[in-house]
């Protein structure tokens, strides 16, 4: 009995510092962002508490939904070209041959830079006097004159900031295809072709039913990836034109830090939290159903 | 594409064609890694030629693709930048460091006391923990 006691005692102990930790950097801003939201406050006055008013007026914002429209038409154009991209190129190089590894491994070099970094090497190479993609295109004869890419035109500016997106994050999901295609025992590939399978009849019924896990997990951390999107537009296009490119966390911050309205951001970033979570449900559930 | 023609040659193409298509095919894969590699390279490259070029080189109007002249004029003003680039990099490795040391002297007990001892509400706090 005595020692049951304190053996709980110690592991309230060794708990302590992780508890103490999350309680005040994360459960407390938190807590502190949700009374927040239903607060009006400038900073240069007290906050003011405003009840719901915030959620009411977020719904009632045209730029509310231009941004989330955007946001999703971001993710659902760029999920696609990662996830198949990504399968395509670690199906061409999962096996291992010098080329092939050095080939993965040059995929997964941008990886490695920071997004802000890599926004910024983009905006520059899209940049229309000083851009070298404009002046590659024109030399090649793509082109008579320079497009104008970013900040113009919010197609234009959309796919702009997806390629160079795509060029940095391609290598992420490739690895991890990469490694479940390999973790697939080799036993299975051999029977699947003394049964005379071709190689596209080999891959989708046995390595993509075999690494659909992954693929959901790669799918999943891409998506809320890309609907939390901010480093990119804030970097290269600033939500011009007309606010058109103002992702959903861009337009957060928008409202929170340049506008000063504190609880009005704090509503909207509660919105997309909530967004973000019924996202994951749907994923895991899907996770789940696949695993049965 | 290697891998079939590489494990199983004669099952999946016989007869004289199978040596053809079997070289066919690796050279295709050759083809298109190398690509690859030039797509993704490029940008790099581009931004490692931008940096070896003079002021006016790196702001001429049509942009150029490769200096002029080589200058390592860039590399001078980072390097001695405000407090110069050493006092940078330590700051961002001290940084590094003390966030390890933190999460593995908050991190192991926690593990180690969720896995070990009967803690009350040992789900819930997994899942609080989770939080972060």
């Amino acid at each position: 009995m005595y020692a049951a006691k304190r053996n709980k005692l110690i592991g309230l102990i060794y708990l302590a510092p992780a508890l103490i930790f999350v309680s005040a950097f994360t459960a407390y801003p938190l807590l502190q962002m949700m009374w927040l939201s239903l607060n009006d406050w400038t900073l240069l006055t007290p906050p003011e508490f405003v009840g719901l008013d915030n959620f009411v007026k977020a719904f009632g914002d045209d730029q509310v939904w231009d941004s989330l429209g955007f946001t999703l038409k971001y993710t659902l154009l760029i999920t696609p070209i990662l996830m198949i991209g990504g399968y395509l190129i670690a199906l061409l190089t999962s096996s291992n041959t010098p080329l092939r590894r050095f080939t993965r491994a040059v995929v997964f070099v941008p990886v490695v830079i920071g997004l802000g970094a890599s926004s910024l090497l983009s905006y520059w190479l899209f940049s229309a006097r000083y851009g070298l993609v404009n002046q590659a295109l024109v030399d090649v004869g793509l082109i008579s004159k320079p497009i104008l890419w970013l900040g113009v035109d919010a197609d234009i500016s959309n796919w702009a900031v997806i390629i160079s997106v795509v060029w940095k994050v391609l290598g992420f999901g490739m690895i991890l295809f990469v490694a479940a295609i390999q973790a697939i025992p080799s036993e299975i590939n051999e029977a699947v072709m003394v049964d005379g399978a071709s190689y596209w009849q080999r891959v989708v019924r046995v390595t993509l039913p075999l690494t659909f896990r992954t693929v959901l997990l790669v799918t999943l951390v891409s998506i809320i990836g890309s609907l939390l999107a901010f480093d990119q537009f804030y970097i290269m296009t600033a939500g011009q034109p007309l606010n058109l490119t103002a992702a959903s966390v861009f337009y957060v911050y928008l409202n929170s830090f340049p506008y000063l309205k504190l609880g009005y951001g704090a509503a909207l970033s509660l919105i997309l939290a909530v967004i973000i979570l019924i996202f994951t449900v749907v994923q895991l559930v899907l996770t789940r159903r696949s695993e049965a | 594409m290697g891998l079939s023609t590489r494990a199983v040659p004669e099952l999946s193409r016989s007869g004289p064609w199978a040596k053809l298509w079997a070289k066919r095919t690796k050279y295709l894969v050759g083809a298109v890694c190398l690509a690859i590699c030039i797509v993704m390279l490029l940008p790099l490259v581009m931004s490692v030629l931008a940096s070896l070029k003079t002021t006016e080189d790196a702001a001429s109007v049509p942009p150029l693709y490769a200096p002029s002249t080589m200058s390592f004029n860039s590399y001078e003003r980072l390097w001695s930048f405000r407090d110069g680039l050493p006092q940078y990099l330590a700051n961002s490795l001290g940084t590094g460091l003390l966030t390890i040391a933190f999460t593995l002297g908050v991190t192991v007990p926690a593990g180690y006391a969720l896995a070990r001892f009967p803690v009350p509400g040992k789900e819930l706090l997994f899942v609080f923990l989770l939080l972060a």
